[in-house]
């Protein structure tokens, strides 16, 4: 009997094998769903520009470039920095008393911005399309007369340079790093609806409205906030459609 | 003896690491909605107070400003008492000049309205919506003196689109994806929705994969 049961598995034995080889099989995934869980989660928000990145928070006037959005040649608005600077002067900034606070409603892609429960503006907007905006409560870190963004990869690229009126915002977690922001765009004209790559996209003239009002109050092409002048807070809900 | 033990010994393992790594999920997931859950508003703006609507007077004007507010875009709408005349102008700021697009009267059933995303971004086309009885069409007008369509500086969506594509109807047109590209939505008559690129040089449509909704 011991000679016949030698080189062949007993079949209780390999049942047993199997269950062995099963459960530490089991063991591995739940070690590697641990440590999956244990991951840091900020790394699953990009960059809003995914190109340009942090260089989209430097002022740059690109007055003769040409740009590119769905695989379409856009000619950018000339930005003339010295006019800008009177303008800016003329307009002033008080509109009343009370906390400035702006609302993107994604769900009906419209922005609104109090000062205190006094409505100062109302504008179509355009949110993420191809790249969700993110909802929560930030605050503006730094306001650029004009930059150059670019990303997107295949069709949804774009490069697309004098983005006007530039309001970046952040939380503890969307950082800064993220480069998400409201700005003026001057290549498509669908607001009211989806058409960004995260950004909240506005018709230049609310867009410069809206940044001649925004805390902190312009001080140049580009004004960074600090201890004693923060930026307007932004409140961003609902579901874009 | 030392096998059983071991196996015993696994298996609390995998107990506690299954335990230990549906916390851990759970909680990362309650991270994340947090991170994208909506944050509390005022009452002031979930419900803003409703103006009141204004009678309107037989001659009204509406107006849409052009992307970089230099244009702007007037319809004039004079109600009479069995036609309704319109004429469309655009007014220059800088020069304080108007010139006029075109004129129409038309019967009380049919009306033009204009679209605020009007302007194509680099204002050489406006587009406005005209509703009859029968349909709603979409035209495309040249701001310039190009001609757009048989020496005239129109083009009519919906009579190109149902040419082309007659299973599908026009549900809206939203806007200007670029300056020569105008957003067309459409559904099918089985209920599927699809959109549309309209490609004004061309008059050409272009299917997109995702919708414009």
């Amino acid at each position: 009997v011991k000679k016949k049961s030698q080189g062949k598995l007993h079949p209780k034995s390999t049942l047993r094998t199997l269950i062995r080889a099963f459960l530490r099989l089991t063991a591995v995934f739940f070690v590697v769903t641990i440590i999956y869980a244990l991951l840091p989660t900020k790394h699953q928000i990009i960059c809003a520009n995914t190109i340009s990145c942090t260089e989209s928070f430097k002022l740059k006037i690109e007055n003769n470039a040409i740009g590119m959005f769905q695989n379409k040649k856009v000619i950018p608005p000339k930005i003339d920095l010295t006019s800008d600077m009177t303008k800016l002067a003329v307009l002033g900034t008080a509109t009343g008393s009370g906390e400035k606070h702006i609302y993107v409603d994604l769900t009906k892609q419209k922005l609104t911005a109090y000062q205190g429960s006094v409505l100062y503006m109302e504008a179509d907007v355009s949110t993420g399309k191809w790249h969700p905006t993110p909802t929560g409560d930030f605050r503006i870190w730094i306001k650029n007369r004009a930059t150059r963004m670019a990303g997107g990869e295949g069709a949804d690229a774009y490069d697309l340079p004098n983005v006007p009126f530039v309001m970046f915002f952040y939380n503890n977690e969307v950082p800064q790093a993220t480069g998400f922001s409201l700005h003026g765009a001057y290549w498509h004209n669908n607001f009211g609806h989806p058409m960004s790559h995260g950004c909240v996209n506005m018709r230049i003239t609310d867009a410069e409205k809206l940044y001649n009002w925004a805390d902190p109050a312009t001080t140049g092409y580009t004004t960074y906030t600090d201890s004693e002048h923060l930026g307007t807070k932004v409140t961003i809900f609902g579901e874009a459609p | 003896m030392i096998t059983v033990r071991r196996e015993i010994e696994l298996l609390i393992f995998i107990f506690v690491a299954g335990i230990i790594s549906m916390v851990l999920l759970s909680h990362k997931n309650a991270t994340m909605s947090a991170q994208f859950s909506s944050p509390k508003l005022p009452n002031f703006v979930m419900s803003p107070l409703a103006t009141p609507t204004p009678t309107p007077p037989s001659t009204q004007n509406t107006t849409v400003m052009s992307p970089d507010g230099s244009e702007t875009l007037v319809m004039k709408k004079q109600v009479g008492q069995k036609s309704t005349s319109y004429s469309f102008s655009i007014l220059t700021k800088a020069t304080n000049t108007e010139k006029s697009l075109f004129m129409k009267t038309t019967p009380d059933t049919q009306n033009y309205e204009l679209p605020a995303n009007s302007w194509s971004p680099d204002s050489r086309f406006i587009f406005i919506k005209e509703t009859t009885l029968q349909a709603t069409n979409y035209y495309v007008l040249s701001t310039t003196d190009d001609s757009l369509n048989m020496d005239t500086n129109q083009v009519n969506i919906q009579t190109y689109f149902s040419g082309k594509y007659p299973n599908y109807s026009i549900t809206d047109v939203t806007g200007w994806a670029a300056p020569d590209l105008i957003v067309v939505n459409t559904k099918t008559d089985t209920g599927g929705f699809l959109s549309f690129w309209f490609y004004v040089p061309n008059k050409s449509f272009i299917p997109l994969g995702t919708q414009f909704h």
